[in-house]
Formats: structure tokens, sequence, C-alpha cells
């Protein structure tokens, strides 16, 4: 009875799993990403006024806004949009002011630069935000309050606003019903120019700028600049100055051959011509954007092999564009950035190998500094950047520059170290996989190799392998001492995490990342994440659109599928080189003779299964829900799911068999009219459906993640907001599958060991249907997606990972919680104590030590996927999308480890008191037992 | 209540379905049954869980095992298939054959099983009707009823002192009137 009572006092313990103290930030890691950032919305800017440092404003492709510490490349804040990826973002800040707005879709928002609080949130209703500028001046004269923002809008109420910079309310709209393409707005300190691309129904494009008064929004002039039917799309023009002294507007022709430059407010057109010795391939226009500076510009001529660059000076009053210095060509790609200082504007060239400074003035280089080789930039070239320069006395004292490398990596260079880098290439993972380290994956083959050959050959195999091995075995005897060493007196924090070769408990794993751009990296989750290698898929298929990858692991290499891709990519995932053909054949997936293969997929709104083997279109089996219904999902069991015990104990020493079904799959439909949704579990090898689950009353517009492991499955969906509803909210479905609802009853098959779905079965009763058990809880958030943990044999209890992402965390549900057999409406009696199974209540209230991402905010959870590690307690966890985070988690407890609290040296010392004690006390009892002998009784 | 189920009786008309069958060529020969041909014609009540068999042609041929069939429903107005299958041998004699018909909530077919088990009296071909049922619902307690004034009502009205002390009052006049009699002696 005592151990009954222990037993249900460790079941009672159970959900207090957490991540430990000493655990959190080491066993766990976490980029928070932006995503690629955008190059005319990066900049440094100081967070208020009078602040001494600067920090780094940044919104990237993925709508994403973030201050970033130039110092450490830490994350100070970040906002995210949902929206729609197609959408164009934009950010700016004026100069001096406490706040960064941002323009995304239709919402226009002011965050507060240093902290990243909402200021204000105005949304334009039908019209997408084309361009935002900041007033800087007004009358010619600085605003010292808060500078109010300009905007240009598409769409339905096409036209300009001016919002207020301290509320976000509208002081004026000027509309425009012309039907031109909005292009873009542009400030000078007493007029608005708005750009507008004219398209009239014969002949080319014009562009036209209309003038309009900062202080009413009324039309003041309008020209119409002739461009000689050379722009016909946005792409057409380069640049379209903003805050300068003189806005500039520049264009080229399709060639690249011409220039030109139109000082914004003039009629004036200035053309240049570009050398005529090289191909340009890309022109690209910078200029400062500070309203005080030098009207001087940079034009940066990329080409095949090199870029070189020509500066030009405005002169204002003359309303003139004249050439001044022109940069060398350099036979290796870089960026220009620009910075100013005062009135100064200075160019930083930043190529490959080193920085230069440059006065807009004169060619005179100003400080030159060769860049230190660095992992995190090898082999790739700078794209974009954004640069601070300290100037004294005529030579540049100091540079850092943040630069986007064509790599994917964000880093910063100050002077010419690397500071750090951000992988922010990660940003766009679609699809991940796991893959086991390379000594492994190696003996592993080797062994397989045995298993084809005859016993004498494999033995001989054995041998020769072993006496391979013995080279080792010097470095690995010289290797103990400091292992022991450190074991016992802990090493270093650094040694810990980067001895990839050292794991024992199989925490290094690889998880090889596919982005949206086609780049593909593999990060080891052991090591805090460390990125191995990173290569660009485009290099091996170059017309491929690789924008939607999925990837498999095989043993040894990955294979990388993409709609836009014939055939598929074979890369090695220990070096992220191409696998070698061979390889790769030799690997097929062996069945034996009377096996067959079944594979199933999503063709027209039905699940369809096909024999794997033969190319033939015509389906084995085929589903489709009730007529109406539309499914949104499918999941099917993982691959890998072992199952420690077939069946489960309960408290009376009965046993309730597991229904164990590897094929099973379960599929959610919904209507949208009717607000339904339904769940069918089918057989994927012969297409039978075993149970069905209807719901009324679901918000179909909503996901509805589900997942299968072992004998149970469950889904989550969102209550539709209608009257009548007896809850609203979201509710977490839990099925446990049975064979039979009868303890100690097998059902029809009995203790048959195999059964089939397709083959007839001469049992009695209903073979193929489970018995099943449901439930359901209200939760309070939604849950975008779930999944399982996974452990080397199944005999960890399992958790339910959910991704919540109102609340930016995954959260680990213990199975044990979340068990249908709870008994409802009344206590549980002594033999279901006995179990551990608590008294139903209808809500689950997530335990914050459920959380796994604890601190962290990790935003934009694709999906979660989960593995094995090298020992039985502890599973790992990798979850990815716009954010990367990785863990890992011991449900029950990490069991079958030493947790870092365990004193190992106060172990030694009393097995060392003890031995000592025994040798003093040895000759004592011995006397004594001789003494007891020789005394007469 | 019979009344009304009388009533009703020739309300839900019973539906009719034709399971069709075709086998799927495994080798580059012809198959055997090519293009799907009538299997069973189905009778069904959708509020029933049995339905009968109108009529039933099993396949003819070799029942061998690895020789599969489909089974399955084809749809009336878009001509598209929906099965399932299984292996021949499934139609032998030995076996008690039996038909799933998955209706919706309306009563429409959506998807057919079929299974066999051992041969036990009956020689019939089984036919179950199978709806699909509910998906669970969170259990909640029930609420707290409060009334006007805001507190919950109580079963019973408080009785009033006199109606709890009467009988304390009773002795003491009893007491008072027996102990009041001694003084006049």
């Amino acid at each position: 009875m005592r151990f009954y009572a222990a037993l249900t006092l460790a079941a009672c313990l159970a959900p207090a799993a957490a991540i430990f103290e000493d655990d959190a930030y080491h066993i766990d890691f976490h980029y928070a990403l932006l995503g690629r950032p955008k190059h005319e919305a990066t900049f440094f800017q100081k967070p208020y006024a009078g602040s001494k440092a600067s920090l780094l404003y940044s919104i990237s492709h993925s709508q994403t806004i973030g201050a970033i510490n130039p110092k450490d490349g830490a994350l100070v804040w970040r906002q995210h949009f949902s929206a729609e990826p197609h959408v164009q973002g934009h950010l700016r800040s004026g100069s001096e002011q406490d706040t960064v707005i941002s323009a995304v879709g239709d919402r226009i928002a002011a965050w507060s630069a240093s902290d990243g609080r909402l200021v204000w949130e105005t949304t334009t209703p039908g019209a997408v935000v084309e361009d935002l500028e900041i007033l800087e001046q007004e009358d010619g004269m600085t605003v010292n309050e808060a500078k109010d923002a300009i905007v240009l809008l598409s769409g339905t109420s096409q036209g300009v606003k001016r919002l207020d910079g301290k509320t976000g309310q509208t002081k004026w709209t000027f509309e425009d019903t012309s039907g031109d393409a909005p292009f873009q707005v542009s400030t000078s300190p007493t007029t608005v120019y708005y750009l507008s691309i004219h398209s009239p129904m014969l002949g080319g494009s014009k562009l036209k700028v209309t003038y309009l008064s900062p202080i009413t929004g009324k039309k003041i002039d309008q020209v119409t600049l002739s461009s000689d039917a050379e722009i016909t799309a946005r792409s057409h023009i380069l640049f379209a100055g903003a805050n300068t002294a003189a806005p500039l507007l520049a264009w080229t022709d399709k060639a690249n051959k011409v220039l030109k430059v139109n000082i914004i407010g003039t009629k004036n057109v200035a053309s240049f011509n570009t050398p005529a010795d090289v191909i340009v391939e890309n022109i690209v226009l910078h200029a400062p954007n500070h309203v005080n500076s030098r009207s001087h510009f940079l034009v940066e001529y990329q080409t095949a092999v090199g870029h070189y660059a020509e500066v030009y000076h405005v002169d204002l009053k003359k309303t003139t564009i004249s050439k001044s210095y022109s940069l060398p060509e350099l036979r290796s790609k870089g960026t220009f950035t620009t910075s100013t200082s005062d009135a100064n504007v200075y160019f930083t060239r930043i190529t490959e190998d080193d920085v230069t400074v440059y006065s807009s003035e004169s060619y005179g280089v100003l400080g030159r500094w060769s860049l230190k080789h660095s992992l995190a930039t090898a082999g790739a070239y700078p794209v974009h950047g954004a640069s601070e320069v300290v100037v004294k006395s005529g030579t540049a004292s100091a540079v850092r520059s943040a630069v986007y490398y064509s790599n994917g990596q964000w880093v910063l260079h100050r002077n010419d170290e690397l500071a750090w880098s951000r992988p922010e290439f990660l940003s766009g993972s679609v699809s991940a996989v796991w893959a086991g380290l390379p000594e492994e994956e190696a003996l592993a083959q080797a062994l397989e190799e045995e298993s084809h050959r005859n016993l004498a050959s494999a033995y001989v195999h054995r041998l020769q392998k072993h006496i391979q091995d013995l080279q080792y075995l010097p470095a690995w005897l010289q290797s103990i001492p400091t292992r022991l060493l450190g074991s016992v007196f802990g090493k270093s924090k650094g040694a810990a995490i980067d001895d990839i070769k050292l794991d024992t408990f199989g925490f290094h794993k690889l998880v090889v990342v596919a982005t949206e751009d086609g780049r593909l990296a593999a990060l080891d989750v052991g090591s805090r994440g460390k990125v191995l290698w990173n290569v660009d898929l485009h290099q091996f298929a170059p017309d491929a659109n690789l924008n939607s990858p999925s990837l498999k692991a095989h043993r040894g290499y990955v294979e990388v599928k993409d709609p836009s891709l014939t055939g598929s990519i074979y890369i090695n995932y220990t070096t992220g080189s191409r696998a070698s053909v061979a390889n790769v054949k030799e690997q097929v997936l062996a069945l034996s003779e009377p096996q067959k293969l079944v594979s199933f997929t999503l063709v027209d709104g039905s699940l369809k299964g096909f024999l794997e083997s033969r190319s033939s279109s015509e389906p084995l089996w085929s589903f489709s829900p009730a007529p109406g219904e539309r499914i949104v999902a499918y999941t099917a069991r993982p691959l890998q799911d072992p199952v420690a015990s077939i069946g489960k104990v309960l408290g009376d020493r009965s046993v309730l068999y597991k229904y164990l079904n590897p094929n099973i799959v379960l599929v959610s439909a919904v209507i949208d009219s009717a607000h339904t949704a339904a769940v069918y579990l089918l057989d994927s090898a012969s297409g039978q459906l075993l149970h069905t689950m209807s719901h009324s009353d679901v918000d179909t517009s909503r996901p509805i993640p589900s997942t299968i492991s072992e004998h149970w499955f469950s889904y989550s969906f969102t209550t539709a907001a209608t009257a009548g509803a007896s809850s609203r909210g979201y509710q977490l479905i839990v099925s446990d599958l049975y064979e039979s609802p009868l303890p100690d009853d097998r059902g029809p098959l009995g203790a048959t060991s195999n059964s089939s779905t397709v083959q007839p079965s001469s049992s009695t009763g209903d073979v193929i249907k489970p018995y099943i058990l449901s439930q359901s809880y209200q939760i309070p958030a939604e849950i975008s997606h779930m999944t399982v943990t996974q452990t080397r044999q199944g005999i960890t209890n399992r958790e339910l990972l959910v991704t919540v992402p109102s609340l930016n965390s995954i959260i680990g549900i213990p199975r044990h919680d979340i068990d249908p057999r709870r008994p409802i409406g009344r206590d549980p009696n002594a033999q279901e104590k006995e179990e551990g199974l608590a008294h139903y209540t209808p809500s689950i209230q997530w335990d914050p030590k459920w959380h796994l991402t604890h601190k962290y905010e990790v935003i934009g959870v694709k999906d979660v996927i989960s593995s094995e590690s090298g020992i039985e307690s502890t599973s790992l966890i990798f979850a990815y999308g716009l954010d990367i985070f990785g863990t890992r988690v011991a449900p029950s407890f990490a069991f079958d480890i030493l947790g870092k609290g365990f004193n190992k040296i106060s172990m030694l010392i009393t097995v060392a008191a003890l031995f000592v004690g025994v040798i003093f006390v040895a000759p004592l009892v011995r006397r004594k037992q001789i003494n007891s002998l020789w005394t007469i009784p | 209540m019979l009344l009304a189920k009388l009533l009703l009786l020739p309300v839900a008309l019973a539906s009719s379905v034709t399971v069709y069958v075709s086998s799927v060529s495994i080798s580059d020969k012809s198959a055997i049954i090519p293009s799907p041909i009538p299997l069973a014609q189905i009778e069904y009540d959708a509020d029933q869980s049995v339905g009968t068999i109108a009529s039933y042609t099993p396949p003819t041929g070799s029942y061998s095992s690895s020789h599969l069939l489909r089974i399955g429903l084809s749809d009336p107005k878009t001509g598209s298939w929906r099965g399932i299958v299984t292996s021949a041998a499934s139609f032998e004699e030995q076996y008690h054959k039996k038909f799933v018909i998955h209706v919706d909530d309306k009563g429409e077919p959506y998807h057919v099983g079929f299974g066999t088990s051992v041969k036990g009296s009956s020689d019939e071909v089984e036919v179950e009707i199978v709806k699909r049922s509910p998906g669970p619902k969170p259990v909640l307690n029930k609420p707290i009823v409060l009334n006007a004034e805001g507190k919950i009502d109580s079963k019973e009205p408080e009785k009033s002192f006199l109606q709890k002390y009467w009988w304390a009052i009773a002795l003491f006049l009893v007491v008072q009137l027996v102990a009041g009699g001694g003084d006049g002696k």
C-alpha cells in the first residue's frame, strides 16, 4: 500500500516537470531574427535626442521592424506584422526624434524608438501605403516637436496624406483621381512632391510631379517630365531622393547606357553617359538622407565582375549637376554606404576585403581598413549596408558598417574587425529535417554493409574495422585524463558547448534547414544552433526558382524537392556539397517481395492512395469528405514512433490494449458556410474510414492543427462567435484509441501479432475499428501547430507540443494532464487515483512551467519538429519559421543522466573517506571476531 | 409518440446506393475487371443502422490474395470515384461480408467500407450504415444562479424565532405553571 501511495505521489509530481533555472539559456537557443533587411529602410539613429549611442533600425522583407544594438548585435526590440508577403514595408525616422514610423499594408504606426512600444497607430482601410516620408522642415524651419509624416496611398483612395507626428491624425488629404500609378513622395523644406507614373493610351509613360503645399495639401503646380518612353515600370526608376535639400529623381534606359537625373522641382533633366567600355548590369544611386547635408550623390555601377562609382555635385543656385570625381573600378563585388556628419557627406566603400571612406568633396581616401577574414562572410560579397563614420581633422578615425552579405548574413564591421553577425537568411525557413552526426552515420553504414554478407566475411570486415579503429586509440587514451578532470571539476562552458565530437548523450544532432530564398543550412542543435554550413541551392540548379523547397533526410544526405525543380537535388549534409550520384542510388528503400508501398497525397480536394511502385495515375483508394466539405489538412502518424508497451495498465492491474495502427491518417475538413468541421480517421493502406467526429460552430477561417502519436491523436479548433454556443474560445480534443472497450480483452483480433486491413480476416467481429475515447478541453489561446515529443524507445511519457502565436511561445502539455480517461463529474476512485487520473476540469490553464520558451519570444513559428536523443529520457525540439528555436525536454524528468547539481567532488570525497574508514575499522573488527571465538560462553 | 413515428415513416424515404467494383491492374496485363461494374445495390434509411441489399453480384474469377479490388461509390454528378481497396480473397465463400456505408448528416453517402469476418449461421451480406458521431464537447460546470438581490437562492426560507424555539418557550411556560402552583399554600 505504501508503494501505491508513493506511486500516487510520483504521479502528482509529474506535471511539475519544467525547465530548471540552470538549464535555461544552456540547453536552449533562440535566434530572434528580423529577416532580410531592406536597404532604404536600414539606418543608424539615436533613440532619443541627446542619446549618446545610436541603435540600428531596420524593416525586413518579412515585415518585421527591429532595433539592433550595434555593439553586440542583440535585438533591442522588434514588432512583427503577419501581413501578406508581397506587401511593401516602410520605415522612417526624423532626426532627433524619439519615434520611428512604419507603414505596412494599410497600417501606419509610430513606435517608441528606445523600447518599441506603440505610440500611435492609424489604418487606411482599402488603401495600401506606397511610400512614407517624414516632414523634416516646415517653411524652412526645422520642426522641434514631433515631426509629421507624409504617406502616399494607392488603392481605393489614392492620394497623399499628412499625419500628425504626435497622434497620427490626418492633417490634410490630397486625393488623386487621375488614375496614374502612384510612385513616391518626396519633401523639400517648402514643398511636398508627389511623383506618379502617367501611362497614356498611346506612347510611353511619363513621370508626373505634383507640387503640394505642406501646410494645406493643396496642389500648387504640376510638371510632366518627358522621360522619352524609357520608363514603363517603376523598376526603371533608380532613385527618387528623399529629404535632401535637393531631392533627386534618376532613371536609366534599358541598356543602362544613359543616366538621367532631374532635381525635383525643376524641369531640367541632366543626362550622363555611363562608361561605354563595359556592360553595366545595375546602377545604384547613393545620396545622403539628411536635410542639412550637402547635395552630393554617388552613382555606383555594377558590372559582372566588379564595380566602380562616380560622385556628382548638385549646384542648387544654378540647378545644375556636375560630375566631381570617379572612383576606380575594382574587380570584386562591393557596395557603398552614405553617412553624414553635420553638412559633410561621406561615402564608404565596402568590398570583400576592405573598407574605405571617401569624402564627397574630393577623391582623397580618409581612411582604409583591411577586413579580417571571418567565417560568417567567407565566399560572400556585400549587398548593401549602412554606416556611421567618425571623422577627426580630415581623417576617418572610426567607421562601423552594418552590411548585408550575399550569403544572408547581416554583419557589423567595426573598423577592420567583424563585431557581430546575424544569420538573417534563416528567417524564411520553410522546411527542416533532422540529420545524424557524420561519425554515427559512417558507423551505421559500415554495420549495414555487414548485414548483407555471409558470416565469415562479415567477421573479417568487423575485425578489419576494429584494427582500423586502433589508430584512434592513442589519441583516445591521451584524452582520458583531461576528460576525467573536466568531468569532475566542471569544464568551461565554451568547451562543453562546442565539443561536437564528445557527444555521449546524443544531444548533438544536425538540423538541415531550407529557406524560401533557396538557401540550405545545417545547424548543430547541441551547440546552441551553431551554423555549420550555409549554401545557396541555386548554384546546383541555376534556372530553378526555389522558393518553397521541401526536405527529406536520408542517410548521409538530404533530398531537396521544389515545384520548380524537375527531380531532386541531393546534398551531403556533413559538408553542404552535392552528394555523389553513386552514393544516392545505393540506398533505395528495400521491400521484400510481397510487400507494396502505398503512398497518399491530396489531389483535387480528395485524398488518394497510390501504389508507389508504379507511376500509374489510377488511385488505389480515394477519400472525399462529405459533400460540401473541403479538406484543410491531414496528418499521419510519424514514421518513427516507437511504442514501449502495447497496453495501458489500469489501477486494478488489468490492461487496456492500445490500437496501434502505423497507417492511420487524420483528415480535417470544414464547411465554411455552415461553420462545421469534421475529422476523419483513415487507414492509409486500404482507405477504410475508421472513425469520424463532427463539430458545429467552428470558425473555419482559423487553423485546425492536429497530431497523431502512438495510440492517440489530438486536434484543436476555434469556436465561432455565434449566438447560442454553449462555450466560446478554443478547444483541444484528445482521443485515445483502444482495441477494445473492455480491459484484458484484445478485441476481434486477439493476440495476433500481424493483421491487414486489405486482406480478409476470419475473426469474429469488426476487425479494423478501434474503440475511441475522447475528451474536449477549453484552452486559453489559439494553437497554430502541434506535435509530440519523441524519445528513443517510447518509454518516457509524451508531451504534446503546441505553438501559441498570441503568447509567442511553445508549450509542452504533459500527455498525462489531457488523458481522455479523466473521470467526469466525480472524484477519481482509488484505482483511478493510483493511475494518477485527476478529476476532469473543462478548462486547461497553461501552467507557466509548461512554457518551453520561458523568456524567449518566439515569433512566426511555422513548424516544430522533435527527435530522439541518445538517451531515453530526453527529446530534442527544433522550431523554425521566422525565428529559430531549439531546446530539449525530459517529460518524465532526466532519469538517466546526472543533473548539473550533482557534486562529483563530494561523491569522490565520500568514497575516499569510507575507504579510509574501512582500513581503520577492519583490524578492530577482526580482533573482535577472534576474541569472540576465544571467549567461553 | 408512436403515432408521430408512424406518420413520419413515409417521410424518411429509403435511399439507395450502388457500390461498384473494379480491379487494380498489377502488371501490364489487362485487368480482370477493367472498368467499374456494379457490385451491390444497397437500400438504406439514414436513421437506421442497418441497410438491406437489393442486389449483390460478387466478382467472379480467382480469389487470389495478391489481386487487389477497388470497391467504391461513383458520384452521379461529377463521375468521380471514391472508395477503398481490398484483396480479392475477401470475396471467398468462407467469409462473412459486410458493407459499410458512411453517410453525412443529410443522409448522403460519402464513403464506403468493406470488412470480412468468420462466417456465422446466416449467409447474408450485412450492411451497416454509419453516421458521423458528434465530437466531444467540454463538459462545463453548472452555472450558479443568483436571485435579483445577487444572492444564491436558498432552498427553504429561514424559520422564525418562534418556529425555532417554541419548545423552549413551552417548556418555560410549563415550568412556570407547575412552579407557580405552590404559591397558594
